[in-house]
């Protein structure tokens, strides 16, 4: 399936409106209630609930100057297996001057002999703030398939609205070919999970959760802080994640989105 | 072997041996906080730790950017050499690694300058571009472009610079964990029979193709910027 959904939110009196236009299998809704002065909050909806071989997705997200929102998805993104070319996820985000985004990408559950890839492009202009959260399983622990997909690839960069490339990670894992070096990687963890915070902001504080490994830095030239957080379990790292995004949120000036408000429709 | 190869040879040596003033021995690269951590306890973790390093970041992405830095300073393109190096910089996300990649790169060049023997005008023009913030000097981008300079294959470039690397952290391994100099040379000899494969594996696109996964090593390197007591600077 080619699926796409292009969404641009616009400051209003009370809140953003929102312009999307998508394709049948991708929703953008919302807003949904928060609490006064929280940020307006959207739901991103894939009604598939998983990516099957040959699917290519690309979702736009656009913010303009003075635009505030949450976005996160509706539940976890299940790459299902694939015996072809595998499944293609591409976002694009764009934040404009005095616009503040938060983005959850949402957890992705690679099943076994899954093939994919996902390619993240954020164009981040002066005087713009992102937060983007996503969290990668390295595959359906439970039924035992830790590591068993195929092929997954991700890509992230961030420029700057004139081009300029200031932060860009990528990773190929082909666990057929590497495992011994996945597991010197990533200990006995089952998730990864990982948050940028683009903009002005203070180091982020984190919180000591049992059965996560996590830290921060700088993210290079300036441009913000990262997050990356190890653990057994998905609620572990999103525990830190959701406690660095609220104080992030917080830092500027805006109330706390409660983590009980989300999902509405999981 | 030539006597251009034994030249070649020996000035690798030179440069890549410990005691070359770059600073390398300085740095743990995320070692040190894995043996706080207690996520690296031993000589078995040792060896795992570097192999990941060396197969999924080093050989991955500062090879292919000394490869690409190697192959435009031989053409005397400074500028594809800078984008090289601002590609590779923005891929160091946690800032100690980031920052011994630059400082290690900048005394690179400026040493290398410093002895009329083997100074060139490509360097110094390389120099001259990173002190002025044109470039942010990282390692293997400037080796790259002394290698190329001083007419050292870019393929023995890669090569020592992955064996340094896993020298520099089986040395890094000694001072932190009960690991013997016995340890760290049968570990060394498993790594150097690998490192021609890998090198083989390096392409020089220098660019978007970079790749790396190395989470746990990253976590160590960014909870070290807040560690109380350090050893070593990364």
């Amino acid at each position: 399936m080619r699926e796409s959904l292009t969404a641009r939110f616009a400051p209003a009196d009370r809140g953003v409106t929102l312009r999307a236009t998508s394709t049948s299998a991708l929703e953008m809704r919302g807003p949904f209630p928060a609490f006064a002065g929280a940020l307006p909050r959207y739901f991103l909806r894939n009604v598939t609930a998983g990516m099957l071989d040959g699917d290519d997705y690309a979702i736009g997200i656009h913010l303009t100057e003075g635009a505030r929102v949450t976005v996160a998805p509706t539940s976890a993104a299940k790459v299902f297996v694939s015996r072809g070319a595998g499944a293609l996820l591409a976002t694009t985000i764009e934040v404009e001057r005095g616009a503040i985004l938060d983005f959850d990408a949402g957890l992705t559950i690679p099943h076994a002999g899954a093939v994919a890839r996902q390619a993240t492009a954020i164009v981040l202009h002066e005087g713009a703030r992102i937060a983007y959260a996503d969290t990668f399983a390295f595959g359906r622990i439970a039924h035992g398939e830790r590591f068993a997909f195929d092929r997954f690839e991700s890509s992230l960069r961030v420029r700057t609205q004139t081009g300029l490339v200031r932060y860009s990670r990528r990773s190929v894992l082909v666990p057929s070919e590497q495992r011994g070096l996945l597991n010197a990687a990533v200990g006995t963890a089952g998730v990864l999970g990982s948050l940028l915070l683009l903009g002005a902001g203070d180091r982020p504080e984190l919180p000591e959760v049992e059965g996560a490994y996590a830290g921060t830095s700088a993210l290079p030239h300036g441009i913000g802080w990262q997050v990356q957080v190890l653990a057994a379990r998905h609620e572990q790292s999103e525990r830190v994640l959701s406690e660095a995004r609220t104080a992030w949120i917080a830092s500027h000036g805006l109330a706390e989105v409660k983590p009980d408000l989300d999902p509405v429709f999981a | 072997m030539t006597t251009s190869n034994v030249a070649s040879s020996l000035l690798l040596l030179q440069l890549m041996d410990s005691s070359f003033p770059v600073g390398t021995f300085a740095h743990s690269y995320g070692l040190e906080q894995s043996v706080r951590d207690r996520r690296v306890t031993d000589a078995v973790g040792v060896e795992g730790f570097v192999q990941s390093v060396l197969s999924m970041q080093v050989a991955t992405t500062d090879a292919r950017a000394l490869a690409g830095a190697h192959e435009a300073a031989r053409l005397a393109d400074i500028g594809e050499v800078m984008r090289v190096d601002r590609e590779l910089y923005a891929t160091k996300g946690t800032s100690e690694l980031r920052d011994a990649s630059t400082s290690t790169g900048r005394r690179l060049l400026q040493e290398v300058l410093a002895h009329p023997e083997v100074s060139h005008d490509l360097i110094a023009t390389y120099l001259d571009t990173v002190e002025r913030d044109d470039a942010p000097g990282t390692h293997a981008v400037a080796l790259g472009v002394v290698g190329a300079a001083l007419e050292v294959p870019a393929t023995e470039l890669v090569a020592a610079m992955l064996f340094s690397t896993a020298n520099t952290l089986h040395q890094a391994a000694m001072r932190l964990l009960p690991v013997s100099h016995r340890d760290a040379q049968a570990a060394l000899h498993r790594h150097r029979a690998e490192i021609p494969a890998l090198a083989d594996d390096v392409n020089s696109e220098g660019g978007p193709d970079f790749a790396s996964f190395l989470p746990k090593q990253e976590i160590a390197s960014m909870r070290h910027e807040g560690a109380g007591v350090r050893f070593f600077a990364s």
